[in-house]
């Protein structure tokens, strides 16, 4: 079932949660909604749900216009970030609730407790109650429970927010891998950049209540929409440079980027940890020369940061240890850095 | 044994610190006092109405509970406490529900009024029904032209008792809702439950113990109350006296035995609240840690 979210406006006393927000999720698509907090992700998803009433805007299931129609008929299943579950309820029953309120008959409610049962890896966990399981655990009967009624939508608010990251890491592939069996229509709330581009088929971006962009995780990483966006995802060095109708500039370098604008403008330059390599010979160009001023080794990288020569601006540096090595680099070696990628936007005159 | 296991050690450690840390003296005698006390004010009472209650014999003893104007006392007793209980239950928990589950301008200020009737004395408040309802308010003699009568009446009394333990249920079941988030509610609604069967399957099997052990302090309060019922009641034997005010009258007439007879009663109700308020508790105290628990295992 697709969902169309059309222009929708939500305040909280005078607080704008979201502002004219448009989102589409194609059908059977697992969609990241990604950003800080206070960015009115959870928001956008409680009016999907039908928790919260938009003051402007439509929701849309497929061609149907839910916006008025209450939360217990909408058909959504929804995962609470603390689970929610009823803890006078054990396990089963806590699966078997929307299927009861339905007056599903019994022997088939079973039917479907013991299916997802198994589908969540539960076995022998039916009688507990919640206060006995551990957190991926209740996490999954709180999936069970959304599941168990056939919802047309899937809406997860922050699935993974109160686990530890080991546990973390292995719930987020299990969640894509469910995902592509039971292909229902999926939206979940996340800040994690990480677990966004991980999981997710699309993602969408929002910040101060308003989308910044949407788009595959490939699509946002290598082209982002504007400076927020790269800010946000990836570590990034933010740099002053300028730009004019030809190219951008950046110290001594012409950018591989070429954003037009008109006249000379200043420019802020992002350019990621990872798209800065170094050489010991100037056998490539563009080429900025510096000296490393630090450098320490994380595991299977290298945290270095780059002096620029005549001049106090530094840039951070992570290379894979092998190519350090293989460099012979040490701290307070002159270098020669070159520039694998960057981007470049104007400097509006309100933000600088 | 010449060296302790650590954890022994450490058992004592933590034992000395919880009680060891004052000198013998001063706990013994802050021991006694508060026993002393307890003796005193609780338990002495106590033994004298059951002493006097039975001093003429077991026979003036049930004699007096058979009494017809005790009958009637216990009748319009537990009239009173079967209309104010249930109103009250329905006014606390549409007062909690409100105050825990909306934002609304002006809810600080309901809390506050939740608290009225503690605050004000019993009798003033009986005071009020009298001008509001007497045969002098113009809305006492509105009523008395359909026939009504409020003041001096079972009317009255219902209404005397039904404000002196309005706070009891309200109060009881705000900080339990407080705790217990909406969320389990949402989620119920979002699986499809009506707000009926939200309501019944899974907001009331939570707030149960506190609505049971707040409607136990109401209905003892109801039975117990005499000092605003006092007033509006007029003191009609046989047709207006509820327990407590029918102890009053005996006693005034110097049938202490049949007096305290009657009292026992009262006493009755006060133990049974006391355990029913033990098990409720105990219930919720067993609840708690379990949640507790697991908001711990949550955070590692």
């Amino acid at each position: 079932m697709k969902i169309d979210v059309r222009n929708i406006s939500k305040s909280f006393g005078y607080f704008p949660a979201l502002n004219q927000v448009n989102v589409t999720v194609p059908s059977g698509e697992l969609v990241a909604l990604l950003g800080p907090s206070g960015s009115g992700k959870t928001t956008l998803l409680r009016v999907i749900a039908g928790l919260e009433t938009p003051e402007y805007g439509n929701v849309l299931f497929g061609d149907t216009d839910v916006t008025e129609h209450p939360v217990r008929s909408r058909n959504v299943g929804f995962v609470f970030q603390h689970y929610a579950l009823f803890q006078h309820m054990t396990v089963s029953q806590n699966i078997a609730f929307g299927l009861r309120v339905r007056k599903t008959s019994k022997t088939a409610a079973a039917e479907r407790v013991n299916s997802l049962i198994s589908l969540m890896q539960l076995d022998g966990l039916g009688n507990r109650l919640p206060s006995e399981l551990s957190g991926g655990q209740r996490q999954r009967v709180a999936l069970a429970r959304a599941l168990a009624p056939e919802p047309k939508v899937l809406l997860l608010d922050e699935p993974f927010g109160a686990l530890d990251a080991r546990v973390r890491q292995d719930l987020r592939r299990w969640l894509r891998h469910l995902h592509d069996e039971i292909h229902v229509t999926t939206v979940f709330v996340t800040h994690d950049q990480e677990e966004a581009f991980e999981v997710a088929d699309q993602v969408v971006i929002l910040n101060k209540g308003a989308v910044e962009q949407s788009g595959s995780p490939d699509d946002i990483f290598d082209h982002p929409a504007n400076s927020f966006v790269m800010d946000f995802v990836g570590n990034v060095n933010v740099l002053t440079g300028h730009m004019d109708g030809y190219g951008s500039y950046f110290h001594n370098l012409v950018l591989p980027d070429k954003s037009p604008s008109i006249g000379t403008v200043p420019a802020k330059v992002y350019i990621r940890r990872q798209d800065i390599s170094f050489a010991a010979s100037k056998d490539k160009t563009p080429f900025i020369e510096g000296v490393i001023t630090y450098a320490r080794r994380v595991g299977l990288v290298v945290h270095a940061v780059f002096q620029l020569s005549n001049s106090t601006t530094s840039i951070e540096v992570e290379l894979p240890f092998d190519e350090w090595q293989s460099l012979g680099i040490q701290v307070g070696a002159s270098v020669v850095a070159f520039i694998k990628r960057a981007q470049v936007f104007p400097v509006l005159e309100q933000a600088s | 044994m010449t060296t302790l296991p650590s954890t022994t050690a450490r058992t004592i450690r933590t034992a000395s610190i919880g009680g060891a840390s004052e000198p013998f003296w001063l706990r013994a005698t802050l021991i006694a006092i508060s026993l002393g006390f307890i003796f005193i004010v609780l338990l002495l009472p106590l033994y004298v109405v059951f002493q006097t209650a039975f001093r003429d014999g077991v026979r003036t003893y049930w004699n007096a509970l058979t009494d017809t104007d005790t009958a009637s006392a216990i009748q319009v007793t537990l009239l009173a406490v079967a209309i104010a209980v249930p109103l009250n239950m329905i006014f606390g928990f549409a007062a909690a529900w409100s105050i825990t589950r909306f934002e609304f301008r002006g809810k600080r200020f309901i809390v506050s009024l939740i608290d009225v009737p503690f605050a004000v004395s019993p009798v003033i408040s009986g005071m009020i029904f009298i001008l509001m309802f007497g045969a002098d308010s113009v809305l006492g003699a509105w009523l008395s032209t359909y026939g009504i009568k409020v003041v001096f009446a079972l009317p009255g009394i219902v209404i005397a008792t039904t404000f002196v333990t309005f706070p009891f249920v309200a109060r009881e079941l705000i900080p339990v809702m407080q705790t217990q988030s909406a969320e389990q509610e949402l989620a119920a609604l979002t699986l499809g439950a009506s707000p009926w069967r939200m309501f019944q399957l899974v907001t009331l099997p939570n707030i149960k113990w506190g609505l049971f052990y707040g409607t136990t302090l109401c209905a003892a309060r109801a039975v117990g109350e005499f000092g605003a019922v006092s007033v509006v009641s007029g003191h009609i034997r046989g047709e207006t006296n509820t327990l407590p005010l029918h102890v009053e009258v005996v006693y005034n007439e110097y049938h202490f035995s049949a007096a305290f007879a009657v009292a026992t009663l009262l006493v009755a109700v006060a133990l049974i609240t006391l355990g029913a308020k033990s098990v409720a508790e105990w219930m919720e105290t067993n609840k708690t840690l379990e949640q507790k628990k697991w908001a711990m295992e949550e955070v590692q």
